[in-house]
């Protein structure tokens, strides 16, 4: 009895302890539940740092309206970003259609057929992890006579340093420009002037390299 | 109805909104799609619905005008200084720019202020002298009267807004053909290209002395800076995409218009993914001479054809 009671509070720490380290944050900091997205539990999202431009204005110049549209901006694209490239369902499973919700559907096909410039697309088939190295969102609006936002313009640049399963490390460069329009309440993308998304694999250094500067015969 | 704007006169840019002048509802955007930024273009003879095409290679998507009937915007410059009423002057500078949003190109033609035709309502006289009689919309229906063409929208400046407008954007680098020295207009440079300052720029576009046709030669040169903003905008563009906002808003700040930021938006974009090489400029053929003791520009009768020409597709000599 006493043997059986034992081992049945082994199996419950044991079960409790194999439970706990799947939903402890991951080190760097805790970051909003994930909501929407199906992800990993306890990952903190991507969120890009807001850069407050002046704004371009035709009429009265309403920086809190150049604000506000520049918040809003921000969140629509962090949640674009963080499901395109730091989920690892993603990786896994490929782009969720509702991702392509950012853009207005006047461009959501263009788009998809452009996923290449977007996202990892297949080249995250394998990854494993991914560390964002720099993240920055510039965003100009344009305000009208009365001073509402009427049209925005964000570029993008993010660069990320991936680790696929075997251990090979990629080096990842995206940037973007999104012409943005507000759309039944929230911004859309109308239009991107350019965007690339390059992937690098990392050669290892070659193993018979010298020391540097050794120039004897 | 016209609404009181300052903005960038010769700019190929705006924003084609919802809007109508002389029966044209304005619509942009990709064929068979509804929405807030979308709008197309028809006229009384059938749909033009402007629709997006993608511009270079790599990945790239910039929701510029397109559609089956060209599309006409007269482009103005007022002689007032700054006592007098901007749209109620004469019109030094006129403009006649045709889009042929299918094929991504443009015309330009200028008509010399001195030209002597018939003002609707006011008999024989320059035609320079409509807008001070009856506004941009008398210049329009004048210019209409002329050429048989339906002019879409109109774009009024000043001598202010131009020098303001082209210092906003940091100048204009233009090659001048022939040496200027015009104490009149204050054009002083050397052949050779120069990167003009606002007030620069407002002196070369004056200046009818020292060019050659004089009138003529004006309105050449006027067309020339024209080109030489397009070409800025389109390099600005590609380079730092979100200025386009900056231009739009100092253009929107300068000029007179009869459209409204929307539709500005949209053409600006048109234009600035539209190559300069893909642009005309001329004067319609004329030849000076004088009206009493006036000095006045008459405009030939081979002029009909460049009107049928532009009429049918927006372009000049293609």
């Amino acid at each position: 009895m006493a043997t059986a009671l034992l081992a049945l509070v082994v199996a419950g720490v044991g079960v409790w302890l194999a439970t706990r380290g799947s939903s402890s944050p991951e080190a760097g900091g805790p970051g909003p539940r994930p909501s929407a997205t199906t992800t990993v539990p306890g990952r903190p999202l991507f969120f890009f740092p807001i850069d407050l431009r002046h704004p371009a204005a035709t009429g009265k110049d309403k920086q809190a309206a150049s604000d506000d549209a520049t918040v809003a901006i921000a969140a629509r694209l962090s949640t674009f970003y963080d499901t395109v490239f730091a989920n690892p369902e993603t990786w896994a499973n490929g782009v969720p259609d509702g991702a392509w919700s950012l853009f207005d559907r006047s461009v959501a096909d263009r788009a998809k057929k452009d996923a290449d410039a977007f996202t990892l697309g297949d080249r995250a088939t394998g990854l494993a992890e991914l560390k964002v190295k720099d993240a920055t969102l510039a965003v100009k609006v344009l305000l009208d006579p009365s001073g509402q936002a009427d049209a925005a313009i964000a570029e993008v640049e993010f660069v990320a340093v991936g680790t696929m399963q075997d251990g090979q490390k990629i080096d990842i460069t995206n940037h973007v420009s999104f012409l943005l329009r507000p759309e039944g309440g929230q911004w859309a993308v109308v239009g991107y002037p350019s965007a690339s998304t390059d992937v690098q694999a990392r050669t290892a250094p070659s193993p018979s390299a010298g020391p540097s500067g050794s120039a004897t015969p | 109805m016209m609404r009181f704007r300052r903005a960038v006169a010769y700019w190929l840019s705006a924003s084609v909104a919802v809007a109508s002048l002389a029966g044209v509802l304005i619509l942009i955007g990709p064929r068979g799609h509804a929405g807030r930024a979308h709008a197309s273009v028809s006229t009384a003879g059938g749909a033009g619905v402007f629709e997006l095409h993608a511009a270079h290679d790599g990945a790239s998507f910039v929701p510029a005008l397109e559609g089956k009937r060209p599309l006409f915007i007269l482009a103005l410059g007022s002689d007032a200084r700054s006592t007098r009423v901007i749209e109620h002057s004469r019109s030094d500078s006129i403009h006649l720019i045709g889009i042929n949003l299918q094929r991504h190109k443009a015309s330009i033609l200028g008509f010399p202020r001195d030209s002597w035709v018939n003002i609707p309502g006011h008999g024989t006289d320059k035609i320079n002298t409509a807008m001070y009689f009856g506004g941009p919309a008398l210049t329009v229906q004048t210019v209409e009267s002329i050429t048989g063409i339906q002019i879409d929208f109109w774009m009024l400046t000043s001598f202010g807004g131009l020098r303001r407008m082209v210092t906003g954007i940091g100048g204009l680098d233009v090659r001048v053909s022939q040496a200027m020295h015009d104490q009149y207009s204050g054009a002083n440079f050397s052949k050779g290209m120069h990167h003009f300052n606002g007030k620069q720029a407002l002196s070369f576009a004056r200046d009818r002395h020292d060019v050659p046709g004089g009138d003529l030669g004006r309105s050449a040169n006027q067309g020339k800076l024209m080109l030489s903003a397009l070409s800025k905008l389109r390099n600005t563009f590609a380079e730092h995409p979100a200025e386009l906002l900056d231009w739009i808003a100092l253009g929107w700040n300068h000029l007179h218009l009869n459209f409204d930021l929307s539709t500005m938006l949209n053409l600006a974009l048109t234009a600035a993914t539209m190559s300069p090489d893909d642009v005309t400029n001329q004067v319609v053929p004329a030849t000076t001479g004088t009206v009493g003791s006036a000095s006045v520009v008459f405009i030939s009768s081979s002029a009909r054809s460049v009107y049928a020409d532009l009429r049918d597709d927006g372009l000049i000599g293609s």
